[in-house]
């Protein structure tokens, strides 16, 4: 097997807020949105990967910190085998050549004072090409003869040239935007959502046009979507994202038919299918939305949604129960209870009915009964925690600790098909990548 | 099959632009029965916003709805009209669109309520979400105690100056009570937000898309009406909450026996919410039917082309079969008298020069379609041919 | 730089509003009276004495007469001044041609106030668009400089700067005197040098800060990404998608900056700092003594600073309109 053409390791991309100069003078420490935390990935020549994830999961951002349109925070990516973070100008000039981007916006992507013969000839112009000397012909007329070649190729007439953008329909202009990607004849493109602005129909015409082109360039794709029947329909491996991290990576057959990780089957089974039958299918919604990047869950991220949180060994109870008793848990420890507005709404003065009714209202929200002893249990840590002793009712809860907020689960280290989840088998060590992060989860969202 | 609640029978409506005149919705017909989800479905520019907007009479200026009729059930409205409005009466049904404007606003709330793909912009971002709920709430309350209440239905609710001045100087302010407020919460609650007492509290920013898209379905619902008109609600929306947000969908219908009209381009989302679906090209309804008769039995080349687009979850590889072509343009003086289809066609034929009309199709009785291959099947020989067709760029063989 | 649909919504809004049009026949009349202010003026505006001979008397606008007391033979007699011909609006109180004054400092205004607003947009468009593309440090330091001179009032700032550099003219030749065609006229006309700087060190920083929000919002468009992603350098990123794209609002802040350079020019010569007497400011305070007496002397050029700078807002107005890359006039309504 040859080298892969692209190979991520350990990739991380924070912004930093609360960084401006009069945050400094104030001295408040700027805080770290963890956009890209830590992926490692490879993409083998003439292959497409998929990047797939909800908003806020990160997948553009490693799209565009891949081809280091943004700077890294940490990490290597290695194209071709050198490091793109530490290649020198010409280097870098030579990548740039070879690596090129197609953007969603088919509105934004393009300068809208530019003809699109003018954008379209643009990496042309900036990469002097044709390289080396043609006596025959200048290299303007190369270049215009080049510009209607690929505006060809991409299904655009060559006697549009002359005309602007808002000339033409969010289908074209996404040819339009293809057509310059592939100007300089790269090796690997990113398509960052390339087809989500595009009605179906449409999007239909420029998958196959990606299709086609990947074949006859032997072009190398990095596919960003969050639309898994587009990432299913034409990528061989999948890579699925969840705030910042990797939590599934496998042949694009295997893992939609024998997904591993929780998120990637709730993620499957939240899309609609095209199905008459599709009214009679049971999904079970994943509850909850994604905790916010600037705060990440400990251990593993997806806990706070996850439908099969493990509980301690030594602790009996019901998955459902198990994942109340977390989200008081989490609560308390956000000193998130809104003690005087639920003593409003219930219309009670006294503490220790209180703390009961409380545990009614929480549990009726959750629709989810608790069995005893562990009604009880959280029903002391609630009037611990209406006598204002927070950290004693943290305590109070503290069996109910579970190995996913305890320990970041890895990648498994298997050929193929990987997940980062407890449920399935760990490679050894992972103990030790314990991360203390001081969790509080967006507050109420479950 | 249940009794219509909506029938609307040759609606049109244009705009009126510098450019020229745009024919957003071209004389469509169709009926919804009480407690159904009717899908709409169909692509940009092709009208299906256009339509719910002229439902709810929310069609502005340039905008103009030039003919038909929207036919309401509701034999109460119809008794207390009968007697100013004997034109627009008929049994039990209301045409909405022969009453005065008053009467028809009175019917935004309580009769048909509208969400939007964009909940951001529904919510004034400086009142809480709790009291602009309950302000929905007491507004729809007051329409019904009030003792005129026919009175205030036909002529809308009179408001003195003071009490503008006030509304205006305190806005919301005015209508929260505690009731209300209560029944906010309430609202808050069946469209599943966690901790709805504390979340009423909250402002439309604190709030995530799932959670506003939820907020703004309990404000429809605060008048209780009898249709609710859902405008591509899980457009901008995650998957998994998506999922939430049909869930609850779903549950009003089931529960509530609800009447939901759903507005969307994802056809995913029609398979999974609605029992009759009407597919919309260049302002026509041009194929209409139970979900089985549009997933498995269409006639229609638009249909099956808008199906073979889509790419499948659980069917790999292959390629897709688009349309090919663009979506048209409107404008009345760039529309051809024939199926406004047949240039994208791969099945046109020449008499799909004039205008079909709407032909029975093979699936249920409910099943109609405006192609002629819904009359009689393709033949070669009669192949429109291709100098007919405009150069339509960005075509993709 | 300017689109297909730049100009056809120019031509839209001018044809559906009679504002600009307003405007533009103003600045038309202005504009000329600057060109041609030799070939306009009856008089040399630097001439003095031109006095009712008999009691040396200002002489009124042409129609008009006026009483005064003149001191004949150590007694007092009314006496009524009667308008002269060949002094349309009359003359001012040192006996100079107020209709040729009024020609002549429609030149100063203009010339200072394009000038001046040229040079801030020199100063302002570079370094607004280089702290919103590149941020950061750079930006932070530009801007903490530009928010503080905004904490001035610019007549206040502008005070300072003038006792800083003083009152600098600058004598412009001028062509037509100079060619032949106008006899008699000043061959120099002066431009406050002093007042045209300080009104640039006055305004830049507007344009610095809309320069900054459209390189900082189009620096993350995805069409300047795209150009990134083929190597296309910092450089011609700045001149080739920046700058032609964040023209739009700089041309409409121009226009209106151009009337605050006007008054604030007429303010400053009005209270003397101006280093010129041929401004329309001046003339204003030379006759305000006289108000009640001899109106005209600062009715004109009031009425000249007035027009000036209406017509150059209702242009802004007409360009901010058309020029709005959000609106385009043919879909509006649709």
């Amino acid at each position: 097997m040859t080298d892969p053409l692209l190979e991520v390791r350990n990739l991380r991309k924070y912004f930093f807020e609360r960084d401006s100069f009069l945050d400094r003078l104030l001295g408040d420490d700027p805080v770290a949105v963890k956009a890209v935390d830590g992926l490692n990935f490879e993409i083998e020549r003439g292959e497409t990967l998929g990047l797939v994830g909800e908003s806020g999961c990160g997948k553009s951002t490693a799209g565009e910190t891949v081809l280091r349109l943004q700077e890294a925070t940490e990490g290597k990516v290695y194209f071709d085998g050198s490091n793109v973070y530490e290649m020198d100008t010409t280097e870098l000039q030579e990548f740039r050549r070879r690596a090129a981007i197609v953007f969603q916006d088919p509105f934004s992507s393009l300068d809208p004072r530019m003809t699109i013969g003018e954008t379209v000839r643009q990496p042309l112009d900036v990469h002097d090409w044709p390289p080396g000397d043609d006596h025959d012909r200048s290299k303007r007329e190369r270049r215009t003869e080049r510009v209607r070649d690929l505006l060809n190729r991409v299904g655009l007439s060559g006697d549009q040239f002359d005309r602007y953008p808002h000339e033409f329909s969010g289908g074209q202009r996404q040819r339009i935007g293809i057509a310059r990607a592939l100007a300089l004849n790269p090796d690997f493109v990113v398509l960052d959502e390339p087809t989500s602005a595009l009605d179906v129909s449409v999007q239909a015409q420029i998958l196959n046009l990606l299709d086609d082109l990947q074949s006859e360039f032997g072009l190398t794709y990095l596919l960003v979507s969050h639309d898994l029947s587009v990432i299913r329909h034409i990528c061989d491996r999948v890579a699925v994202m969840y705030l910042g991290e990797i939590v599934e990576v496998g042949p694009s057959r295997s893992l939609f038919s024998d997904p591993q990780h929780p998120y990637t089957k709730a993620l499957l089974e939240s899309v609609p299918r095209v199905d008459v039958g599709e009214r009679e299918r049971d999904v079970d919604t994943l509850s909850g939305e994604v905790p916010s990047p600037r705060n990440p869950p400990t251990g593993c991220r997806f806990r706070t949604r996850c439908p099969s949180v493990i509980p301690p060994e030594d602790v009996d109870i019901e998955q459902d129960e198990f994942r109340t008793v977390q989200t008081v848990r989490d609560r308390i420890r956000n000193r998130d209870v809104d003690l005087s507005g639920t003593k409003e709404f219930l219309e009670t003065d006294e503490t220790d009915d209180l703390a009961d009714r409380i545990v009614d209202t929480m549990l009726d929200l959750e629709e989810a009964a608790l069995s005893e002893p562990h009604r009880s249990r959280v029903r002391e840590a609630l009037s611990v925690a209406l006598e204002d002793e927070w950290e004693e009712a943290e305590k109070s809860l503290a069996a109910y600790e579970s190995v996913c907020e305890d320990v970041t689960p890895a990648l498994q280290e298997r050929q193929d098909h990987r997940a980062a989840c407890h449920l399935l088998d760990q490679p050894a060590g992972v103990e030790d990548t314990v991360t203390d992060s001081g969790f509080t989860p967006r507050q109420g969202d479950d | 099959m249940t009794e219509d609640i909506l029938k609307i029978s040759d609606l049109s409506t244009r705009f009126f632009t510098s450019e020229g005149q745009v024919n957003a919705v071209e004389r469509i017909s169709l009926n919804v029965g009480e407690g159904e989800v009717f899908g709409i479905v169909g692509e940009s520019g092709s009208g299906k916003s256009v339509t719910a907007l002229s439902i709810v009479d929310l069609v502005e200026s340039p905008g103009q709805i030039t003919s038909g009729s929207i036919e309401y059930r509701n034999a109460e409205l119809a008794d207390a009209l009968e007697a100013d409005y004997p034109d627009a009466v008929d049994g039990e049904f209301v045409d909405v669109l022969s009453v005065p404007e008053s009467v028809r606003r009175s019917l935004r709330g309580p009769s048909f309520s509208m969400i939007f793909q964009d909940p951001e912009s529904s919510f004034n971002p400086s009142v809480t979400v709790g009291e602009q709920i309950a302000e929905a709430v007491e507004v729809q309350r007051r329409a019904r105690a009030d003792p005129r209440s026919t009175r205030a239905r036909t002529q809308g609710v009179e408001y003195s100056l003071s009490g503008y001045l006030t509304s205006a100087l305190l806005p919301s302010k005015r209508f929260v009570t505690t009731e209300s407020k209560e029944r906010a919460i309430e609202l808050l609650e069946m469209v599943g937000i966690p901790d709805p007492v504390k979340r009423a509290e909250e402002y439309p920013h604190q709030y995530s898309g799932g959670m506003l898209q939820r907020a703004m379905i309990a404000q429809a619902l605060a008048g209780e009406p009898d249709v609710l008109i859902a405008d591509e609600p899980t457009t901008a929306l995650d998957v998994t909450i998506q999922a939430q947000v049909l869930d609850i969908l779903s549950e009003l219908q089931r529960e509530v026996g609800m009447t939901i009209l759903l507005i969307t381009h994802d056809l995913g989302v029609v398979a999974r919410m609605c029992d009759r679906v009407g597919v919309m090209y260049a302002g026509e309804i041009v194929e209409q039917g139970t979900l089985a008769d549009i997933f498995e039995e269409n006639v229609h080349p638009y249909t099956a082309g808008l199906l073979g687009s889509v790419p499948v979850l659980d069917d790999v590889g292959g390629r897709l079969r688009p349309i090919e072509g663009n979506v048209p343009s409107l404008l009345d003086s760039e529309m051809g008298g024939g199926c406004y289809f047949a240039d994208r066609c791969p099945k046109a034929m020449e008499e799909c020069l004039r205008k079909p009309r709407t032909f029975d199709g093979p699936g249920s009785d409910d099943h109609v379609s405006m192609c002629y291959l819904a009359d009689h099947p393709y033949e070669e020989g009669e192949a429109l041919s291709d100098e007919h067709f405009e150069s339509t760029g960005g075509d993709d063989r | 730089m300017i689109s297909d649909r730049v100009r056809s919504n120019l031509r839209q809004s001018f044809s559906e509003s009679l504002l600009p049009k307003i405007g533009l026949g103003i600045l038309v009349v202005i504009v000329v009276m600057t060109l041609f202010a030799p070939l306009l003026a009856t008089h040399d505006p630097t001439d003095t004495g031109h006095f009712d001979p008999e009691t040396g008397s200002e002489y009124p606008p042409l129609g008009h007469s006026y009483e005064t007391e003149v001191a004949v033979d150590g007694e007092f007699t009314e006496v009524t001044i009667e308008s002269n011909s060949t002094h349309v609006l009359g003359t001012n109180t040192v006996g100079q041609d107020v209709y040729s004054r009024l020609i002549y400092g429609a030149r100063v205004s203009v010339i200072v106030g394009l000038s001046a607003t040229l040079l801030a947009l020199l100063i302002g468009v570079p370094i607004g668009l280089l702290a919103g593309y590149y941020g950061g440090r750079v930006d932070d330091g530009l801007m903490r400089v530009a928010d503080t001179m905004l904490a001035f009032p610019a007549l206040v700032l502008a005070l300072a700067l003038i006792g800083v550099f003083g009152e600098r003219p600058v004598g412009i030749p001028d062509p037509i005197v100079m060619a032949g065609f106008a006899e008699g006229m000043p061959a120099t006309i002066p431009i406050p040098g002093t007042v045209t700087i300080v009104g640039a060190l006055v305004i830049w920083v507007w344009f610095a800060r809309v320069a900054r929000g459209e390189a900082m919002s189009l620096r993350n468009a995805e069409y300047v990404k795209a150009a990134r992603s083929f190597g296309t350098s910092h450089a011609q990123i700045l001149l080739k998608h920046i700058l032609p794209n964040s023209m739009t609002p700089i041309i409409v802040l121009a226009t209106i900056q151009v009337a605050v350079i006007i008054l604030l020019e007429a303010s400053l010569a009005y209270l003397g700092f101006s280093g010129t007497t041929l401004s329309w400011g001046y003339e204003i305070e030379r006759g305000q003594d006289y108000l009640r007496r001899r109106p005209w002397v600062s009715i004109f050029p009031g009425i000249g600073i007035m027009l000036a700078v209406i017509s150059v807002n209702l242009l802004g107005d007409w360009f901010r309109d058309a020029l709005d890359p959000n609106v385009d006039q043919s879909e509006r309504g649709a």
